[in-house]
């Protein structure tokens, strides 16, 4: 399965990679903005998104929209900083999956992983 | 052999191997009246073969009688030509087993000790090739007779545990051994024996096999053994490194240089100024001065003193006496393995480390969790990365001490483990059993026993007297990496050497 994390803070990815390599997960690929995920989804869409909100260029609320409105149906999970109640009902409108409030522990992160997966039937 | 040409009688020499005919002219004879003819009647009376070649000679003689010129040295009339001798069949060592060493240019330094004299293959390696016997060819002579290459008769002979592949060339060890051509006959012997001293004479020595030294092994020689290494002589500062057992008749004199390594056991008559290693018991018989002692099993002293140095048997010791009436520091160690405790200790100094830090995030970002929804984004990422970082390290504090787990797995449970010492310990010797080391002060008379043992719920270095049964406890302290005091390895001093660890599971 492959998984493209979207997030601005490097040590955020990392942080992400590292609790997806314990999952068993390490095709990875990764963006630091919006722009930079669509260009990367022109060339292979990934199997799970795990996108970020505030972000430079393109920001992650953008960028979901953007993947929905081509018919990408893959599941995405928003993790970031955004915890308002407004905020998530606004994502999941957008067509986020799930949601992650930072700051978030590996094993929050991992269960939020598994239920998405396990909502739209992919074994994990 | 002389023939006549008219009145004039010509002298025909011919060489030893009648390849060669000359004719020789005297300067006080007159030639001019002679033609082509009477040389070849010459030629003919003393049976050379006149060849096309033969012809030629004559013609170029005869010009030079006719310009009254008389040759001074004999006058090669004739030539045939030699046989090509046939070749012996020969025995060529594989090229892994040619050790004598030329320098490829100026600024390459050969390492003498190096130039292996003496040759060991493991069983089934390729020992060297048959280069099978090469037939000669017919020479001529002078006079026309085919002349014969000499018959040669040399074979290679198969000796004992050596095989010849199909390819009837090949030719390869069956045993592990010691690889000895003479008088054309090539075998393995499964020991090495080496009659004289481990020198320049023999190289250091890398043996499949058991190794045998009937003289002594010199000063930074190395000899290495798949099996065991036998000493008749003496090792001076010498490296000796064996998978099965080191056996010395003598001793060591090692100079602060010697290193000796078993996987098995090591016996020696007395040790000094050595390192000594092995994964079974260490055996000296005498007394060991200022050495260091390191094995998996037992140090039996029982017969010999320990003065100065160290020495750490991870299953016990039984020494006749430790340290001397001057207070040199001698160690004594039982219980673990001092290179694996180090480890140990260093990891535990590590883990000490992180859980400190692991406090240190865990105190700065709790508080703040409690008040989540007053955190900025920015605080939120930090407090994020924080948790993870906090939690990496708790990972790896988890693997350090399953890593410290192991370690200590591979020590005897120290309750089992004892120090006998049958005649006295002298003061300034540090004693270390387990995790615990007590400094004798003052001089202790044998036979005692020295163990860790609970009292009243406490660990406690004790001492027992076995002549009273009387037991009484030490001052002790915990080990720690300050107390525990390990001497360091010898390198390999030869030039163009590595050092490379020797024993397992170091």
């Amino acid at each position: 399965m492959k998984i493209m994390l979207v997030d601005d803070s490097r040590t955020i990815r990392n942080i992400e990679k590292n609790v997806l390599a314990q999952l068993g997960y390490t095709d990875i690929c990764e963006a630091g903005d919006g722009v930079e995920a669509l260009k990367l989804t022109a060339s292979q869409i990934p199997d799970l998104f795990l996108v970020d909100w505030n972000m430079p260029n393109m920001d992650g609320l953008t960028l979901i929209k953007n993947i929905r409105a081509q018919n990408i149906q893959v599941p995405i999970i928003m993790v970031t900083t955004e915890a308002e109640k407004s905020r998530v009902i606004e994502a999941l409108k957008a067509g986020v999956n799930n949601y992650v409030v930072k700051p978030f522990t590996a094993e929050t992160l991992s269960d939020k992983i598994h239920q998405t997966l396990a909502k739209l039937g992919v074994a994990v | 052999m002389v023939g006549t040409a008219g009145t004039v009688n010509i002298n025909v020499q011919v060489s030893p191997d009648q390849v060669k005919a000359f004719l020789v002219l005297r300067s006080d004879h007159n030639y001019s009246g002679l033609t082509e003819y009477d040389f070849f009647l010459v030629l003919t009376q003393t049976r050379i073969k006149i060849t096309p070649s033969t012809k030629q000679r004559v013609a170029k003689l005869m010009a030079m009688i006719r310009d009254g010129v008389i040759p001074p040295e004999p006058f090669l009339i004739s030539e045939g030509y030699p046989p090509v001798e046939s070749s012996d069949q020969e025995f060529i060592l594989d090229e892994k087993y040619s050790s004598t060493k030329h320098p490829a240019d100026d600024e390459e330094v050969i390492n003498f000790y190096e130039q292996h004299k003496l040759i060991t293959a493991e069983a089934g390696a390729v020992i060297g090739t048959i280069r099978s016997r090469q037939a000669g060819q017919d020479g001529l002579d002078v006079y026309g007779n085919p002349l014969k290459p000499k018959a040669k008769s040399v074979m290679v002979r198969l000796g004992e545990n050596v095989a010849l592949d199909p390819d009837g060339t090949t030719v390869r060890a069956t045993v592990d051994g010691q690889v000895i051509f003479h008088n054309n006959k090539i075998s393995v012997r499964t020991v090495l024996e080496v009659n004289g001293d481990i020198d320049f004479q023999t190289g250091n020595i890398d043996s499949a096999t058991n190794v045998v030294i009937h003289g002594s092994v010199r000063d930074l020689f190395i000899v290495r053994g798949k099996r065991n290494i036998y000493v008749k002589g003496m090792v001076e500062a010498a490296y000796l490194f064996a998978d099965g057992d080191i056996t010395l008749v003598g001793g060591v004199k090692g100079r602060e240089k010697a290193l000796l390594e078993a996987n098995g056991n090591i016996h020696a008559k007395f040790l000094n100024f050595a390192y000594l290693h092995a994964g079974g018991d260490v055996q000296i018989a005498k007394e060991a001065i200022n050495g260091a002692i390191i094995c998996n099993g037992w140090i039996d002293l029982s017969r010999g003193c320990l003065i100065g140095g160290h020495a750490f048997g991870l299953k016990g010791a039984d020494i006749k006496s430790i340290g001397s009436p001057t207070g040199v520091k001698t160690v004594v160690g039982v219980g673990f393995n001092p290179l694996i405790y180090r480890q140990i200790l260093q990891i535990d100094a590590d883990i000490k480390k992180d859980k400190a830090l692991v406090q240190k995030i865990r105190t700065s970002v709790e508080p703040l969790m409690q008040y989540l929804k007053r955190l900025t984004n920015a605080q939120r990422e930090k407090a994020t990365e924080l948790l993870f970082h906090a939690e990496t390290v708790e990972n790896h504090i988890r693997k350090k001490e399953e890593e410290k787990k192991k370690l200590l797995a591979s020590f005897p449970p120290t309750d089992e483990v004892e120090l006998r010492v049958t005649t006295r310990i002298f003061p300034n010797t540090l004693i270390l059993i387990g995790d615990r080391f007590s400094l004798i002060q003052e001089e202790i008379k044998g036979p005692v026993k020295l163990q860790l043992k609970q009292v009243q719920g406490v660990k406690e270095l004790v001492l027992i007297n076995q002549l009273t049964a009387s037991i009484r406890s030490l001052p002790c302290g915990h080990l720690d990496l300050d107390v525990l005091d390990i001497p360091l390895r010898p390198e390999i001093a030869q030039p163009g050497v590595k050092s490379k660890d020797h024993v397992q599971n170091n």
